[in-house]
Formats: C-alpha cells, sequence, structure tokens
C-alpha cells in the first residue's frame, strides 16, 4: 500500500524556518509529523507531491517557567501523558485527556501540533487547551500567535495559511489569587472511540465562593472545538448551586451546532451538551474549592 | 532509496520507495508477524516496537525509521526459545486465530520494557491498541500479569 500516490520527495527540515521554506518553495508540499491523521484521511482527493515531515525540527519538548508552560508542536501525545509537570497541573486534565486519547500506539505517533493543525472537531487537545486559555504559535513568513479560541475557522480548517506551521503551545500558569479548578470529560462509545461529545471547564473563584472567571468548553457539538461563552458569562459573580448551574445551561442549543454522523446523532449530541458543560462546571467549582 | 536500520539487533539496508509504510517494507523483506489489518490504524496487527515504542505500523512512513531500532515478533525469541511472554500467551490460552497476538505481544512487551511491575489498569491501556475479533481479552491480560510476575521472580 503507498499511503500517497503522487508523493516524490520525503524533506527533512533541520527547524522551522526550514520546514517553511520548503513548504514555500515546493508546490504541493504538505506538512507531516506523526503522520497519524494525514495517513488516515488527511489527504482525501489532494495531490502531494513532496511531505517536509517536522519532527527532526526541534520542537520536541516541554519547557515551564514563572509565567508559562511551553510545550513543542511535535511533542507526541504519550510524552504530555507521561510528562511528570502536567500530571500536577491544573488537576491533571491535560495529561488525563492524552491519556484517553485513542491507543497507545497512535499516542506515541501523534503530536499535539498535529491534533491542533488536523481542525477535527473531536479532538480530546483543544477543549483542554481553551480551558487553560492557551495561545498557539505560527512560523510563517513572520511568527505569529493566537489565542486557540480564534485559531479553527471550520472543520479540518484554521487561520494557517498553507506554509505555516504550528510551533509551540503556550500555557499561562494562573497567578495565585483566587482559585482555580478544572475538569476534563469525555463520552464516546467505548473507550477509545473518538468522542461524541467531549469537554473542559477552569473556573476561578474568590474566598466567598463567586465564580470570577469561568472558561467552558465543548467538541464534537460544532464545526470546531468552541468555547460556551453565553453560559460561562451566566456564571460569573455566583456562587453555584445545582440549580443555577443546570439554569446555566438551560439553553446550551443556542451555542452549539451539532451533526449527526455514524457515533451519534445530533439530537443525542444536544442532550449530552447541556449534561457534560453542567457536570464539567460542578466538577471545576468543586476543585476549586467551592461547595454545592 | 536505501533506508538503514536495525531490525531484531541486525542491521538491515532496504530498498524502498518513498511511498512505502513501514508494514510494507517488513512483510516484503519477510517479517510476516507483522499483520496485514485494516490499514488505517485501528486494529494493532501491524503493531511493530521503533526505538522503544509501539507504533501501527500500516500508517508509519518507512522514511522515518531510518537509522531506528525496530523489534518485531520474530525478535521476541532468542536462540530458539520463545519468551516468557510468548510462553505465558501459549500456557493460558490467550490465542484463538492468532492473528492479532503478534501486535498483542509487541504492545506487552514494550510495556514490560518500561514497566516491569505493571497494575491490571496498565496491561489493559497497554493493549488497548490491539483488536481480538475472536474477542478473547481476559487471556491475553491475565498472560501478560503472569508473565510480569515470573520475569519479576526470574531476576
Amino acid at each position: 500500500m503507498q499511503y500517497i500516490r503522487d508523493l516524490k520527495k520525503y524533506y527533512w527540515p533541520k527547524g522551522p524556518q526550514d520546514a517553511v521554506r520548503m513548504l514555500m518553495q515546493e508546490p504541493l508540499a504538505e506538512v507531516i509529523a506523526g503522520g497519524t491523521e494525514l495517513l488516515v484521511s488527511g489527504l482525501k482527493g489532494r495531490e502531494v507531491n513532496n511531505l517536509v515531515d517536522i519532527t527532526r525540527a526541534g520542537l520536541s519538548y516541554v519547557k515551564k517557567d514563572k509565567k508559562y508552560i511551553k510545550i513543542g508542536a511535535t511533542t507526541t501525545i504519550s510524552e504530555l501523558h507521561n510528562a511528570p509537570l502536567f500530571k500536577d497541573f491544573a488537576c491533571s486534565i491535560l495529561s488525563r485527556a492524552a491519556g484517553k486519547f485513542v491507543s497507545v500506539q497512535i499516542r506515541n505517533a501523534a503530536t499535539i501540533g498535529g491534533n491542533l493543525g488536523a481542525a477535527m472537531p473531536s479532538s480530546d487537545i483543544a477543549p483542554v487547551l481553551m480551558a487553560l486559555d492557551a495561545k498557539i504559535h505560527v512560523c510563517g513568513k513572520e511568527n505569529k500567535e493566537f489565542p486557540i479560541n480564534g485559531f479553527y475557522i471550520s472543520k479540518r480548517k484554521t487561520v494557517m495559511a498553507h506554509y505555516e506551521i504550528i510551533t509551540e503551545i503556550e500555557i499561562p500558569i494562573p497567578a495565585e489569587n483566587g482559585k482555580t479548578g478544572y475538569a476534563f470529560e469525555k463520552i464516546g462509545r467505548t473507550e477509545m472511540d473518538i468522542a461524541v461529545v467531549n469537554g473542559a471547564a477552569a473556573i476561578t473563584i474568590d474566598g466567598s465562593g463567586e465564580v470570577k472567571n469561568a472558561r467552558l468548553s465543548l467538541g464534537s457539538v460544532a464545526q470546531n472545538t468552541i468555547r460556551c461563552l453565553e453560559i460561562e458569562n451566566n456564571l460569573l459573580g455566583k456562587k453555584l448551586t445545582k440549580e443555577i448551574i443546570a439554569a446555566s445551561c438551560e439553553n446550551i442549543a443556542k451555542s452549539i451546532d451539532p451533526k449527526t454522523d455514524v457515533r451519534a446523532s445530533a439530537k443525542y449530541r444536544g442532550a449530552v451538551a447541556r449534561v457534560i458543560a453542567a457536570r464539567l462546571i460542578e466538577e471545576a467549582y468543586i476543585k476549586a474549592g467551592g461547595k454545592i | 532509496m536505501k533506508l538503514n536500520l536495525k531490525i531484531n539487533s541486525e542491521n538491515k539496508v532496504f530498498d524502498i520507495d518513498v511511498r512505502d509504510t513501514l508494514m510494507d517494507v517488513l512483510r516484503t523483506n519477510g517479517y510476516k508477524s507483522v499483520k496485514h489489518g485494516c490499514e488505517t490504524g485501528e486494529c494493532g496487527a501491524c503493531t511493530v516496537i521503533v526505538n522503544g515504542l509501539t507504533v501501527n505500523s500500516c500508517i508509519y512512513p518507512a522514511v522515518k525509521c531510518e537509522d531506528a531500532e525496530l523489534i518485531t515478533c520474530e525478535g521476541l525469541e532468542k536462540d530458539g526459545k520463545l519468551s516468557i511472554l510468548q510462553e505465558k500467551f501459549i500456557e493460558m490460552g490467550a490465542i484463538q486465530c492468532g492473528y492479532c497476538t503478534p501486535g498483542m505481544l509487541l504492545s506487552a512487551h514494550a510495556l514490560l520494557m518500561k514497566n516491569p511491575n505493571p497494575k491490571l489498569e496498565d496491561v489493559k491501556d497497554a493493549l488497548s491498541g490491539n483488536f481480538c475479533r475472536c474477542t478473547g481479552y481476559k487471556k491475553p491480560v491475565d498472560a501478560v500479569m503472569a508473565a510480569a510476575k515470573e520475569m519479576k521472580g526470574a531476576k
């Protein structure tokens, strides 16, 4: 089986600028990292003569300074799952989401940048990074950065130009004032299937239990992973109860646009999304130290 | 193009096409334990160990393996003697049709290389990417647990 019929050359750039130069120079060139998306479905119907493999371009790392955690784009999902840093950080939601990611074989090859760049609505990583308020660093003719919430345009489409590549994901480390709790949830047909609905939440409260900041993200319920801004706003300034959470999620249908596919109907996804949203908020609030 | 790599501790040079998957290169060069299953990275029958980590060779470009160290199921036996893990699969009946077995053995082998003392959950997670369509999962999991125990005793 030849995985790309028209493939002629395979390039190994030494760094991100090198990769961008190759992508700009070569006609019909495509970037590849782990290849788990690209070789399965990422190239349907497109002619590709050149692959630019960025897994030896110095982009595999997890670093931490006082303000940020920085993850290189070609860091594998296994490396995220196993990194001691993420076992303790943010109620371990990134580590847990990485651990729910398909199978060991896929996690060993698939990369965080590849997962984001593939722009599939079912990504387990994207909702977590939205809850963590991550930024995506991109290299092209110049270096750019995008908040992950503004990174997606539609299914399989991001704001990046064809020749641009993701280089780094930057996660801010929250300041100590106020306590923040986090939650991640994934509902699938089976443990290793891709999500029917997934999501993540981050909730910061003050000493009295009032919500000071909230981020709620859901996946598989729209063209891309989304932030539920209306629900987030409903929570601000309130001490949460089960009733307040349920009321906040009442109109979730307005925020989402679920589709029917082989895994679930749009109706089922809508119903599950409301339950998941409420569960995420409750769990994150309790993890932050709130009482319900 | 030429591909230099080490398979089961032997240096090899293969003549490959840039479009070949690792699975095809291995099978056409005699490593028939690498099974051709789903071609979409779901079933795990084509699992091989590359630099200590399992991958689905059906969706892995062969060119990625330049200078890599691979282990296939052929490499588990030493001097004509099966590994403890293989013996346990046989002893405990963890094989039905056998098509998924090489992949399962390699997933288990990779786990035990890193974690010689796995919990039940670790074994289940390690085998989660290997589908058995005869639907026998309990016995392979038991066999890996038994192998871990015996290997620890042997040390």
